[in-house]
């Protein structure tokens, strides 16, 4: 089953966040990293993820430049600042609390899988 | 006949009417729709349908334009501030112009025609009124008609528009004294002051009819309501 657009919108910014403490990247290899990560489950809507992007540069977690890909076509490449790492380890502790708090009432019941 | 390279020029025009997309968010989305065209092309794919898939996934032109606004709000308001003095010099400009135009007009009528000066005066003001209504609505066409309003900001429309602005306010300017230095020169001050008589005459009609004009334009250029079914 796909994964509700409410927690898809709750979750865009620690997995993007997350996807850039792992190294630079841009946007079309975030996208096709979520589509990885999440085996199809989390569908974005592509274009709404340059927003979040342009939100959290604005916020200072995150910086871009562009550069000439090999492609020979220009990218906006963006990458983590100390700031932003400091959100993702934030967020990691928010959404482990979440799930735990979900498996203390799920841990007897079967996973409806 | 599909051609790849005018279907994204669309696309992105599609985008830049939005106003709330600026032109770096434009070309970071081409560069994803390219990627993503060139993904789907070894899938067998036309370039047409390659075309369609990946607009498809960059998704709804409205929706993102509305997510870019909340991102982009300093960036919106100035390009708003830009076309707000764009059009104050525009403006400027056309009314020089017609103010030129007439102020030569009137003169050659009153040389070669031999209206009085006291319906020069008239005419001076309301000829300059039509010929700039003339100008906005030929101004309007071109614009229209040559989408100027697609370009979005450029530093050589921008000098182009200063150094109009300043060539035709001093066109307009040294016309309409030496109207006047005429006047005052070679047809005495009794026919100078019939000439100011029936300039403020006009003038007042004009004061009149500018702010009319306005209201109507701004009325007109109200988003319509949208039908609900």
């Amino acid at each position: 089953m796909d994964i509700s657009k409410d927690l898809v919108a709750a979750s865009a910014t620690p997995l993007i966040l997350s996807i850039l403490s792992e190294g630079e990247s841009y946007g079309y290899a975030i996208i096709k990293r979520v589509a990885d990560l999440s085996g199809g489950k989390m569908k974005w809507t592509d274009g709404m993820l340059y927003p979040i992007l342009h939100r959290l540069e604005k916020q200072g977690l995150i910086k871009s430049e562009t550069r000439t890909s090999e492609t020979g076509r220009k990218r906006k490449y963006y990458y983590l600042k100390q700031s932003g790492a400091k959100a993702v380890e934030s967020y990691q502790n928010q959404w482990h609390n979440t799930y735990a708090t979900l498996l203390k009432i799920w841990k007897d019941k079967p996973c409806l899988q | 006949m599909f051609t790849v390279e005018q279907a994204v020029e669309n696309w992105k025009n599609e985008l830049r009417q939005k106003q709330t997309v600026m032109e770096s968010d434009i070309e970071e989305l081409e560069s994803h729709l390219r990627d993503e065209m060139e993904q789907l092309a070894p899938l067998g794919l036309s370039e047409e349908e390659a075309f369609l898939i990946a607009v498809r996934r960059i998704g709804d032109t409205t929706q993102m334009a509305s997510e870019f606004a909340k991102v982009n709000t300093a960036a919106i308001w100035k390009n708003r501030f830009f076309w707000m003095v764009a059009g104050v010099l525009m403006l400027r400009i056309l009314s020089s112009c017609a103010n030129f135009l007439s102020s030569v007009g009137v003169l050659l009528g009153n040389q070669f025609v031999g209206i009085s000066w006291l319906t020069a005066g008239i005419l001076s003001v309301a000829v300059q009124t039509i010929i700039l209504l003339i100008l906005l609505t030929i101004f309007y066409v071109i614009a229209v008609k040559t989408a100027l309003f697609h370009q979005g900001r450029k530093r050589s429309a921008v000098i182009t528009m200063v150094v109009v602005f300043v060539l035709s306010s001093l066109l307009g300017a040294s016309s309409s004294f030496f109207c006047k230095l005429l006047l005052a020169r070679y047809c005495g001050v009794e026919q100078m002051g019939q000439f100011a008589l029936g300039s403020s005459y006009s003038s007042v009609a004009t004061a009149i009819l500018w702010p009319i004009l306005w209201i109507a334009i701004l009325l007109w250029l109200l988003p319509r309501k949208t039908q609900t079914i």
